[in-house]
């Protein structure tokens, strides 16, 4: 059959014109809309994440961006959905808080098979070649200060207990092997437990509970993160034992700083999530600009806050 | 053959083939083949000690013209002479001088160097303050952050047990000294007052 001539031109301009509307939506979208970024957080369930979280939000936000906050429920299985979800409804970054120091790894790497740039915020992946760049305190060098002001304050003697975080974040170790590097050469110190509370309050209260009833006798507790420091103090209160036990905390969140003032815990490594989140959400807009040369790790100094500085400091260092 | 010897010899036989076709080994064992070499610390320590790191120290800045130089105009000479390792207010600094023993106490030695009292650590030798000051040695160089911060843990070993014990032992009240270390200072809380170095050399010279 032959079509005829004026039909095939009818149709030859109505393909052109689908192909010139299509183009033109395309157009729209790339131009118009915003780019997306995605904060994707290890767990909201604790002040210092949320204000991490909120920060980078609002900083993608200032800089044009759509930014949503993606809870990870401290859950690798969770925090996949969520790669996997920004991936599908193109996000243009992710500003990452990650779960797992190795658990993580692969929802990085997925990331980066669909070209989108990922900034590990506090927290880093075992891997180099993963992340774009990885913005991490220094917990180590933090908690080597906090371990000098632990030995001076215990006068190189005594026992103490160390509350140690989720056992599979780099920060936990981190931290326990800055403060170990001062401690450990105190042999007059003795560490009589060593126990995991996950970095959450209500655990450390549990576990500090359950140590008490075996070494009702300590002299200090260091604890990896603010939350855990103030579960302990509790137990303590609710032991009686408030006043002979010294409470050293890591994170520089605002009821620490206050209890810090009131005496109630001796000293804390204060990070700044305010600055960790604000590099990350500019980084990524360096990336959309065409940057590609990120430092691979980028480390932010933790400065201690104790009982004879804390004036000059403010909670998350929010100077910053 | 009668078959009871076929079936033997076929048993056998099996036998052997799987015998040699598997094998059972420690787990820890066979994870230890597929391990890198681990970082030693301590032999990259030793290995840079003379020929690079006390090599950048000769050229530390006088302590008592740094500390001027702070006080004058603090950011431009956290730029122009300090190491930072990444973001934020800590700032790590090369310094020398010679000063007159003021006091020998528990945890330090105090200096009087020029107009200053300069605190020479011999108790608390400890933190990043030689490695970073000496900006040698850098984080993205290390794939495993554990081993960038044990380079630390080595060089104050080092400072411990092969710098310190000697001074410690012989000094006294009056003594003077020449001393070469690293500071480390807060530019956003400075503060200049008896400020306290790490030693990387001491020596008595009268």
């Amino acid at each position: 059959m032959k079509i005829p001539a004026p039909l095939l031109r009818l149709c030859f301009v109505l393909f052109t014109a689908v192909l010139l509307l299509g183009c033109g939506n395309s157009k729209d979208k790339s131009v118009d809309q915003p780019k997306k970024v995605a904060v994707i957080i290890s767990t909201l369930n604790n002040p210092w994440f949320v204000v991490l979280a909120e920060t980078a939000a609002n900083r993608a936000k200032e800089l044009g961006y759509e930014a949503t906050i993606f809870d990870s429920q401290n859950n690798t299985a969770l925090e996949t959905d969520h790669f996997e979800n920004a991936i599908a409804s193109g996000y243009d970054a992710v500003l990452f808080n990650p779960t797992d120091a190795d658990g993580s790894i692969a929802n990085v790497r997925m990331a980066k098979k669909a070209g989108i740039p990922v900034f590990c915020m506090d927290r880093e992946v075992n891997a180099t070649d993963a992340a774009t760049s990885q913005i991490l305190s220094d917990s180590y060098a933090g908690c080597v200060a906090i371990g000098k002001y632990f030995v001076e304050k215990l006068n190189k003697q005594g026992k103490y207990v160390e509350i140690l975080g989720m056992v599979g974040d780099n920060n936990t170790w981190s931290r326990s092997k800055g403060f170990h590097s001062v401690v450990d050469h105190y042999t007059d110190l003795k560490m009589v437990a060593q126990q995991s509370a996950d970095f959450d309050r209500n655990k450390a209260m549990e576990v500090m509970e359950s140590i008490l009833q075996v070494h009702p006798d300590i002299d200090g507790v260091f604890c990896g993160n603010d939350a855990m420091a103030m579960g302990v103090y509790q137990a303590l209160v609710s032991a009686g034992k408030a006043n002979q036990v010294m409470v050293f905390g890591f994170d520089g969140a605002d009821d620490v700083i206050n209890s810090i003032q009131q005496k109630k815990i001796l000293a804390t490594g204060m990070q700044f999530p305010k600055l960790m989140a604000k590099t990350a959400a500019n980084y990524a807009q360096e990336y959309f600009n065409g940057k590609r040369d990120f430092a691979q790790k980028v480390p932010v100094t933790v400065e201690m806050v104790n009982q004879e500085n804390v004036n000059e400091y403010s909670a998350y260092g929010s100077d910053q | 053959m009668s078959k009871g010897i076929k079936y033997f010899a076929g048993v056998v036989i099996a036998g052997l083939v799987i015998y040699n076709s598997v094998y059972f080994r420690p787990l820890d064992e066979k994870l230890a083949e597929g391990d890198e070499v681990a970082f030693d610390a301590r032999s990259f320590v030793d290995g840079i000690w003379f020929t690079d790191l006390l090599a950048v120290y000769d050229s530390a800045t006088d302590v008592t013209t740094l500390l001027n130089e702070l006080r004058e105009n603090p950011a431009s000479t956290f730029t122009d002479k300090g190491q930072a390792l990444g973001i934020g207010n800590i700032g790590y600094f090369k310094v020398q001088g010679e000063g007159t023993v003021l006091s020998v106490n528990e945890n330090n030695v105090l200096l009087q160097v020029g107009g200053e009292i300069v605190e020479i650590e011999t108790e608390f030798i400890f933190g990043n303050a030689v490695r970073d000051a000496s900006g040698l040695i850098k984080v993205n160089d290390y794939d495993e952050t554990a081993d960038f911060n044990s380079i630390s843990e080595s060089i104050n070993d080092k400072i411990r047990k092969d710098v310190v014990p000697d001074f410690r032992a012989r000094v006294k009240q009056g003594n003077k000294v020449r001393f070469k270390g690293a500071l480390e200072l807060n530019k956003a809380h400075l503060n200049l007052s008896q400020p306290e170095v790490i030693p990387v050399s001491i020596q008595i010279i009268q």
